[in-house]
């Protein structure tokens, strides 16, 4: 973990020895004030990465935040006399605290929406900031301290910088230790399917709360350091507008990267000085720049010159990567719990209806399911099965109707409690979280297992790393039993098939009582429906009760122990595979009987 | 009347349909069988444009049009029914019906005609006439989709999946119309998984498996072939 | 009492600002599925429009109305060309668009800062006499003015919407934009029309509010986001709710500024916005939809 992380070290160590080769006297002092103002805003920008790079949510609040940990810290430091370091803590969590809250307040939001609540806290904000005595009003505050520590005066713009510059490494550090982690991985499940997440056991709630948190506890890092490095602050500095800076350094950095978002708040800050010659026109210039690196730059400046530099450098040095080992053969997983089918009933479902306006999907279904076996529930499409899975996988709210399952009742249970209950499930449409690799979708189904909580996994928690490492461990070994080996590539390139059982993959490495699976092999070739029924069968063995949709009626004879009829919504047909697939009424409801008869 | 040559097409890295060549005369009912995810609507969503060819071409009375956008593929009378309705969720039945003649232009004398030809197919629709169509059962819904595919004045029809999610009775009316439509002179490609049902309609049929034709041949010929439920279906049946 | 009706007839006259711009927030957002964080913009340009038309050429003011409405509506297209198409089909297109939308809405600002300098404009209103006197009580003409046409704007623009093909096409377009190409709707020429009709009502709201705000190159934004709030309260999908919501904001903001506080103007709108979205974020009149998976 720390070893990666010193990747990092070049680059600081390049803005830690900027001061010795800026120009003496007043132009020197004048570029070191701006790099320790970029420095504030980079550690603010870092928590933007968090929030829209990882977890994907907009906000264009950040100036706010930053202004509520600026005002925290020098109410605390100017007006209550309180220490250096005593005021930074406070302007970080109350930082923090607002950004819980708005967090918790946006939870049903989503992309415009969600971007207009920040907008009116950003306004809200800067209001209160101009117009409430305790604040300053629009005058601000003066006379901002800044710290001495171990003997050190940080009085000297030089110290001051080197101490930015050990916040700036600690914040990338906070937020590279997110992205690696378990825990962090929950955002980027956020980020790139909400309904897989949920139903991975993650819960969405507490993701973004976790995500606007940070944030905000980042900029309100930064904005202390901004009121201790400039010594005064005032409203103006806290506008939408500062917020659609912070968001494009961001974006100039690349969403995702550190070292971008890093370059990006300090291009941003310099660019006004480069384009001085510009007068008049820098924010115009601005403004097209911003609209330019989006329409033609969709990685961000950094991103697109480090894959530009990468294309290079491949093409210069055409080294092959070494070789990836082809798929070993499968593992026999050791049964982690007894494979015998019980009379034990674990899934309950009682006159179930669900109703999308006028189309009544499903009305009036029965289905019990026992322990070890594995149920098949066919249909003729648009019959209601999948609809009958979403309701039990907590997607949609039944209309009406009962479903019990291992003695819960679920019916009113959210998507990743009744996961978390012992209920994975994979989807028709293949949901994966296709911009992380193989191995770190299948991690993500280990998360609920976590017991590491936020702190632990920041503060490098013995506990944290290793189970992290569990994690990735397990899922290695889910995949090398299923039969795949492309741990680290990303999972939007892999091939249809290979797809399917990462998602397999995901949804038993949590150990599930029960499998929900949503037609896996719908467009698999013989060769594959055939590994896939030795997929299933492994798992069965593995003592995880199974029920599955399918269409293809040699898999289903093969691997069923007793079927369910849909047609139209209700059951029609009921038993075991060889007597039910003779039933007239399931042949009609598949093939359809004689037109004239109607 | 329409021919469909060597066509490959990929939904981002997932290759859907290979080589799939099909022909569709004057006159006729094609049906296109196969099972979920087999690449039934694939195929026709590259007809009509929705989904570009990788491969291969698509000729319309001796036009190339598999270049063209949805509209202007549309406007060749060419008229895809979608596979779920898809009515206009928000507009009256009546509206949805008027959306259908969006390939051409039509007068107020001729609009008029063309509702009333629909009503008479189905009659059904008449007390419903001003209702959102959200709030239509399944069944009103591909009736009004199936309406409004007519109001564009189809040269041929592509009905994808008509039958999905329908009871057994309005299932049946539903081929009842399609032989009807058919006979009144509009060329049909019908795609279903509802093999029996499609065969007593169509005149010939092909065979869709993972997104590969396996067989053409005759309608009358497939519905009297015993191995038929198996090669669709799997061993199973 | 007479402050209460002048209160409200201001409120009412700016919330049918606030609507008109809100409406073309929700015509865009409906049918091309944009939120367009440069809307305002359009407000200000009619009114530079307006500016140019008036004072430079000294056209006569229904002249300069029309002209400035239309050269508005161009712009909206124009825009549309540029910031909107070559990013549309990006994969999660809402984050590109939300910040091409704010780098362009900066973009012109400025450039019509650097054309027109930061000296706020002052354009004539409808009528040469400022105030009328009914029933004892004294009005602002502008504002009747304002009301007046934008109730026949609404007239205009639900008639357009409901009952011609074109309209009909739009809103098929917005329901189901794949279904629409299919029928043969001519979808990129609908996405033309509707950023041509949002950026007409919205230079027609600069330009009636010209007379009230003065012109300069912040009244954009400033009513783009009370007009967000208006667009949320009205549940961000139809005409109706855009209109009630606009009025909505534009009396709670006027009353609250006079009765409780004026420094915190700005903030009512936003207090109402922020209210709505989490207790009603399907706004007043929209419908709570699930989305399928």
């Amino acid at each position: 973990m720390i070893k990666q992380f010193l990747k990092f070290s070049p680059l600081m160590l390049f803005f830690a020895v900027v001061p010795f080769f800026l120009p003496e006297g007043r132009a020197g002092s004048y570029y070191l004030t701006l790099m320790i103002l970029s420095g504030a805003y980079a550690i603010a920008a870092l928590g933007m990465t968090v929030l829209l790079g990882y977890a994907g949510q907009v906000s264009l609040a950040q100036a706010a935040f930053f202004g509520i940990g600026s005002y925290a810290f020098s109410i605390l430091a100017v007006k209550y006399g309180q220490d250096f370091w005593l005021s930074l803590f406070g302007a970080v969590v109350i930082a923090l605290i607002f950004g819980a809250l708005i967090g918790l307040l946006v939870l049903r939001l989503r992309t415009h929406y969600l971007a207009l609540v920040t907008i009116g806290f950003q306004i809200i904000t800067n209001l209160v900031l101009n117009n409430w005595d305790f604040t300053g009003g629009s005058d601000g505050i003066s006379g901002i301290p800044r710290p001495s520590l171990f003997g050190i005066d940080f009085m000297s713009d030089q110290n001051f910088y080197w101490l930015t510059l050990v916040f700036i490494t600690l914040a990338a550090f906070v937020v590279y230790r997110l992205r690696y982690s378990l825990l962090g991985s929950t955002l980027l499940a956020l980020r790139e399917d909400e309904i897989a997440a949920s139903t991975s056991g993650i819960s969405v709630v507490a993701a973004k709360i976790l995500a606007f948190s940070v944030c905000a506890g980042l900029a309100g890092l930064g904005g202390a350091f901004y009121a201790s490095g400039s010594m005064y602050i005032s409203p103006n500095v806290y506008t939408f507008s500062q917020s659609v800076t912070i968001f494009a350094m961001v974006l100039i950095g690349g969403q995702e990267s550190i070292v971008g978002t890093i370059l990006g708040a300090a291009l941003l800050i310099f660019l006004p000085e480069m384009l001085r010659f510009l007068h008049d026109y820098y924010i115009a210039v601005y403004g097209l720049a911003v609209v330019v690196i989006i329409l033609f730059m969709p990685k961000g400046v950094y991103g697109s010159l480090a894959s530009g530099a990468e294309w290079g450098w491949q093409k210069l040095f055409a080294q092959r990567q070494t070789e990836i080992p082809t798929a070993s053969t499968v593992q026999q997983a050791p049964p982690e719990k007894a494979a015998v089918r019980s009379d034990e009933v674990i899934l309950k479902i009682s006159d179930l209806h669900k109703y999308f306006g006028g189309v009544k999907a499903v009305q009036g279904v029965d289905i019990t399911i026992r322990r070890g076996d594995v149920v098949v529930l066919i249909g003729p499409n648009g019959s209601g099965k999948t609809t009958v899975l979403n309701t039990m996988s907590g997607i949609y709210k039944a209309t009406r109707g009962e479903i019990s399952f291992c003695g819960h009742d679920i019916v009113n249970k959210s998507a990743h409690q009744i996961s978390r209950l012992g209920m994975s499930r994979t989807f028709q449409n293949i949901r994966l979280f296709a911009e992380l690799s193989v191995i770190e979708n299948v991690a993500i189904g280990f998360y609920p297992k976590a017991t590491v909580g936020v702190v632990g996994t920041l503060l490098l928690r013995p506990k944290g790393l290793r189970e992290d490492r569990q994690a990735e461990e397990k899922a290695k070994q889910t995949l090398l039993l299923l039969g795949l080996d492309r741990f680290h590539e990303k999972a939007k390139n892999l091939s249809y098939g290979e797809q399917r059982i990462v998602e397999i993959a995901r949804a038993i490495i949590s150990d599930p009582e029960i499998l929900l699976l949503d037609e896996p092999v719908a467009g698999m070739n013989r060769e594959e429906k055939i590994r896939l029924s030795g997929i299933l069968r492994t798992i069965s063995g593995m003592g995880i009760t199974i029920l599955l949709i399918e269409h293809d009626m040699s898999f289903v004879s093969e691997v069923s122990t007793y079927l369910y009829v849909m047609d139209y919504g209700r059951l029609i047909s009921e038993g075991v595979a060889r007597e039910v697939l003779k039933d007239p009424a399931v042949i009609q409801a598949y093939l359809g009987g004689e037109i004239e008869d109607a | 009347m329409l021919k469909v040559d060597n066509i490959s097409a990929s939904y981002g890295k997932v290759r859907a349909i290979t080589d799939v060549s099909l022909e569709v005369r004057e006159g006729e009912v094609v049906a296109l069988l196969g099972v979920n995810g087999a690449g039934k609507s694939t195929t026709l969503k590259t007809i009509s444009g929705l989904l570009r060819t990788q491969d291969g071409s698509i000729h319309f009375q001796d036009e190339r049009i598999d270049r063209l956008s949805p509209e202007k593929i549309a406007r060749r009378r060419i008229v895809h029914v979608p596979e779920g309705r898809r009515l206009f969720p928000g507009l009256t039945v009546r509206e949805n019906l008027i959306m259908g003649t969006s390939n051409h232009k039509v007068s107020k004398v001729d609009l008029n005609h063309r509702l009333d030809y629909v009503l008479e197919i189905f009659p059904d629709l008449k007390p419903l006439y001003s209702q959102l169509s959200w709030s239509l059962s399944g069944g009103q819904q591909q009736m009004v989709a199936i309406g409004r595919g007519l109001m564009a004045d189809p040269v041929i029809l592509m009905l994808d999946e008509p039958s999905l999610g329908l009871a057994p009775v309005i299932v049946k009316q539903v081929f009842k119309t399609i032989r009807d439509i058919n006979a009144r002179g509009v060329t049909v490609l019908l795609v279903e998984q509802n093999a029996h049902l499609s065969l007593q309609v169509a005149h010939r049929a092909y065979l869709i498996e993972t997104g590969r034709i396996v067989r053409e041949d005759d309608a009358d010929t497939l519905l009297h072939d015993e191995n038929l439920q198996k090669e669709m279906l799997g061993a199973g049946f | 009492m007479q402050e209460f009706i002048q209160l409200t007839v201001a409120g009412l006259a700016i919330g049918s600002i606030y609507a008109l711009v809100a409406l073309g927030f929700v015509l865009i957002y409906t049918t091309v599925d944009v939120v367009n964080f440069a809307q305002g913009d359009f407000a200000m340009i009619g009114a530079y429009f307006m500016v140019t038309c008036v004072l430079s050429w000294g056209l006569p003011w229904w002249l300069a109305f029309v002209i400035s409405v239309v050269l508005a509506a161009i712009a909206g297209v124009v825009f549309q060309l540029l910031i909107y198409q070559p990013v549309k089909n990006r994969p999660r297109s809402f984050v590109p668009i939300l910040i091409a939308t704010v780098g362009a809405s900066i973009f012109i600002e400025q450039a019509y800062l650097i054309m027109y300098g930061a000296v706020p404009y002052q354009v004539p209103g409808m009528f040469s006499v400022q105030t009328v006197s009914l029933g004892g009580i004294t009005l602002y003409s502008q504002y009747l003015a304002i009301i007046v046409i934008t109730a026949a704007l609404v007239v205009l623009l639900s008639w357009f919407l409901e009952k011609t093909k074109t309209g009909l096409q739009m809103q098929a377009t917005a329901q189901d934009p794949d279904t629409a190409k299919l029928m043969g709707i001519h979808t990129a020429w609908i996405a033309a029309l509707v950023f041509a009709i949002s950026a007409g009502t919205g230079g027609l709201a600069g330009i009636l509010v010209a007379p009230v705000f003065n012109v300069s190159i912040s009244m954009g934004s400033s009513i783009a986001l009370k007009a967000f709030a208006a667009a949320v309260v009205g549940g961000f999908s139809s005409v109706r709710g855009s209109i009630i919501g606009g009025l909505i904001i534009g009396l709670v903001e006027t009353y609250g500024a006079t009765y409780i506080s004026g420094s915190y103007r700005d903030a009512f709108a936003f207090i109402v916005l922020i209210v709505f979205l989490v207790f009603r974020p399907y706004g007043l009149f929209g419908e709570k939809t699930s989305d399928k998976v």
